[in-house]
């Protein structure tokens, strides 16, 4: 009796587990095709969403997301060209793109980025799958803003601008700006910590450390979860990043007992969810003072946008939507 | 009146000899011998008369004794560094290298205790695996087994305990990551942690207590649980050895300990020292830069023992990679002895030549199945991604232990189906399989994980 009762629950875990995939599975396809199919009520909505969105950016920076996972691009940059959406399948794939046979029998190159952003995404693309691709297209080059595969997992680059969500900053403003480059963080500015995480959210990580207490940012919750690592309490972590001020801005995270790692800043300390706000642009004259639209649009939420001379001082992050 | 002398001696020195060694030398009959190693401190472990079987070699391997005499090297050898080591973050290190170039003979006690120690590790798992596959923990052995098992985790912990002392990189950070799988225990992990690290993380506090435990506690647990397990034995009886289906014996032959058990202990123990001294003169302990607290090396390994678990931390969520997967493994150990048997398998090498090739069938499937596991679970299977909707407790936890235990449900019946096997046959073959699955385990942890725990060659991992 009790072995019956025991392979009885094995089976329906299984079974159970299978049902619940396949319905997780099922569900952002249907998303997905529904937008397909009615793209012009979505190009309607989504100027009217998106500038809701830029007055609440902290609260809905998910929600642009999604929108630029979910519907068809609307808008794109002078750089990335038009909206590029097809369905094909993988025949090659390397490190910054992917060649897809679409229906038609041709072939094309979709570009993916740097292989550091959309692989720490885990979701791994294979040869001869089918994929869903929203993305640009200038006329010799094919950007993909997303990636969406057969089982609902879905790799997302770009925002609907077209804007790289590893770097971001490609422009949108009023007045063109002249870029400043980022200073670059000083090796001995670095520095790491260890400690157990006592506490865990969707966007902080509190650590028992030697010296005491210490709270960590994780900044976007989607991106840093999008890597795949779990973090738990009792979780021996070791965080690399650098001070700002009184706030301790990470980097990368270790766990140590399993050694994965979650990215989140560059060498320069950006975010890799959000972008520089390089090319960011003010609203005044050229070089003068102004509020910037710190190369709106990335995932990033709140910060600084201080990208070009337009001294953009929005609430987003360095990088983030400036305020307009 | 006339003086009545005892009856001692005339000769001084023979006197002397008499008070330390009562037996007369050579031992020349049997009942001198039998007499002398029940009087004998040390050789009353044995008893006076042992079954003729029981001395084949290939039997035991010889493997329980030893483990004793690793024990007793390790005694003595930390015992000898006692003297030069002192447990504190700021002379630890100095010592080890003052050890290894001021002492006289410091490296190779060092290079000893070390590889005793882990060398003691595999022997006793090793004793464990012999007494499972020659059905010696069959009643009324069953609380013996217990004893071994928690011998065995004894020695690990010892061993454990000694691998922080040290205090360089290696040491540091073996023992951060093997002590943080202790705050996966829910409700009491976190403070056990602390209670055992004297604090939130490694530091002086943590050396002190594992000194205390490492040449005090835990060595007088295992004194202990030595002599009490070496005592069942005695009164358990060893289980006689036959060929696969030979049935057993009606009379079994005795023959005196001495000389034909002690002869082949002196031996095997003489040969053993030699190839240990002979090791621990060319290959010296590894030593690596002082611990430093700040900086972790990539990747953070566990030490050796630990990286089964440290394996299963890749590909289970922590709840069920730390806690329930080795608890349950913990718990089915013990409680092994305690389902029902076939008594006449008992002393058969895997039970039968049935047994024999199931259990191969067993060590095959854990050999191919564990990496093709590993594989897809690294490169092709995402539970968590595939089950969005479900927390990873139970996408990455529940779900994937249930589907193991299903495939381990269906290995079972399979094999003991196809074999016809008995109970006990198909028992021994999962049994075999999850032992090769650890090992297995331990040897990609150990040699095919290389910088952030990803998979590699043994040639990239370990450069």
């Amino acid at each position: 009796m009790a072995q019956k009762t025991v392979i009885s629950l094995l089976v329906v875990t299984i079974v159970g587990a299978f049902i619940i995939g396949l319905y997780d599975a099922v569900r952002p396809s249907l998303a997905s095709d529904a937008a397909v199919e009615e793209p012009a009520q979505v190009a309607a909505v989504l100027p009217t969403a998106t500038a809701e969105i830029l007055v609440e950016p902290l609260a809905t920076a998910d929600a642009l997301v999604d929108a630029a996972a979910t519907t068809p691009l609307q808008q794109s940059l002078d750089n990335v060209g038009d909206t590029w959406t097809r369905d094909g399948v993988i025949t090659v794939l390397d490190d910054f793109g992917m060649t897809l046979e679409l229906s038609d029998g041709s072939s094309v190159y979709v570009e993916l980025g740097p292989p550091s952003f959309w692989q720490a995404q885990n979701v791994p693309l294979m040869v001869d799958e089918s994929v869903f691709v929203n993305g640009f297209s200038n006329g010799e080059q094919i950007h993909a803003a997303t990636v969406l595969l057969p089982d609902g997992a879905q790799l997302t680059l770009r925002n609907e601008t077209g804007q790289p969500l590893w770097s971001g900053g490609t422009g949108g403003g009023n007045v063109q700006g002249q870029s400043e480059p980022l200073t670059q963080v000083s090796p001995e500015d670095w520095v790491t910590f260890s400690g157990i995480i006592s506490s865990v959210s969707n966007s902080t990580v509190t650590l028992k450390t030697s010296d005491g207490p210490m709270t960590v940012q994780l900044g976007q919750q989607r991106f840093w979860q999008d890597q795949g690592v779990t973090l738990a309490v009792g979780d021996e972590i070791s965080v690399l990043g650098i001070w700002q001020s009184s706030q301790f801005q990470v980097a990368e995270i270790t766990k140590t007992q399993t050694g994965e790692r979650i990215m989140l800043r560059d060498p320069n300390n950006r975010p890799l969810w959000a972008g520089p706000g390089q090319n960011a642009q003010g609203s005044g004259n050229s070089g003068g003072q102004g509020q910037s639209n710190g190369g709106q649009g990335s995932s990033g939420g709140n910060g600084q946008g201080n990208g070009g001379n337009g001294q953009g001082n929005g609430n987003g992050y360095r990088g983030g939507r400036g305020s307009n | 009146m006339t003086e009545q002398l005892d009856p001692r001696s005339e000769q001084i020195t023979r006197r002397i000899r008499d008070s330390i060694e009562r037996d007369d030398l050579p031992l020349s009959d049997d009942r001198s011998r039998m007499r002398y190693v029940m009087n004998n401190l040390v050789l009353h472990i044995h008893p006076s008369k042992v079954a003729r079987p029981t001395l084949q070699f290939t039997y035991t391997w010889g493997l329980g004794g030893l483990a004793i005499l690793l024990f007793t090297i390790l005694v003595v050898s930390g015992v000898m560094l006692m003297f030069v080591y002192t447990p504190s973050p700021e002379t630890a290190y100095n010592d080890m290298l003052a050890l290894q170039t001021d002492v006289q003979f410091g490296q190779l006690v060092r290079n000893l205790h070390h590889w005793s120690g882990n060398l003691l590790v595999v022997v006793a798992f090793l004793h464990l695996l012999r007494v499972f596959f020659t059905g010696g923990f069959h009643p009324p052995r069953e609380f013996n087994w217990v004893l071994g098992v928690l011998l065995l985790l004894l020695v690990v912990g010892a061993n454990f305990t000694g691998y922080l002392l040290p205090w360089d990189q290696l040491a540091y950070w073996a023992v951060t990551v093997g002590s943080s799988l202790l705050t996966y225990i829910p409700l009491i992990g976190e403070g056990l942690s602390n209670l055992i690290l004297g604090g939130p993380e490694v530091g002086a506090a943590t050396l002190t207590n594992f000194y205390g435990l490492h040449i005090a506690i835990i060595p007088l647990a295992m004194m202990m649980l030595i002599s009490f397990h070496i005592w069942r034995v005695r009164k358990d009886t060893l289980t006689i050895p036959r060929g696969a289906d030979e049935p057993p014996a009606d009379r079994v032959e005795k023959v005196t300990t001495i000389p034909h058990l002690v002869r082949i202990e002196l031996v095997f123990a003489l040969v053993m020292i030699a190839l240990i001294l002979l090791w621990a003169s060319w290959v010296n302990a590894p030593l690596e830069a002082a611990a430093n607290p700040d900086h972790s090396p990539n990747p953070a390994k566990a030490a050796w023992y630990f990286m089964g678990l440290q394996e299963l931390l890749l590909h289970f969520h922590p709840f069920f990679a730390a806690i329930i997967i080795p608890g349950l493994g913990l718990t089915g150990l013990m409680m092994l002895p305690y389902l029902r048997f076939d008594q006449l398998t008992e002393g058969i090498w895997f039970r039968s030549s049935k047994g024999r090739r199931m259990a191969l069938v067993g060590a095959l499937t854990g050999l191919l199945v564990t990496p093709g596991l590993v594989i897809l679970d690294e490169y092709f299977v995402d539970l968590p991604a595939l089950l969005p909707s479900l927390p990873t407790l139970i996408s990455n936890g529940w779900v994937p232990l249930a589907g193991l235990l299903l495939l381990l449900v269906i290995f079972y019946a399979l094999t003991k189906r196809l074999f016809r096997a008995t109970q006990d046959e198909a028992r021994l073959s999962l049994f075999t399989l999850l032992v090769t699955a650890f090992i297995v385990l331990t040897i990609i942890g150990v040699a095919f994980r290389g910088e952030g725990m990803a998979l590699m060659w043994p040639w990239e991992a370990l450069a």
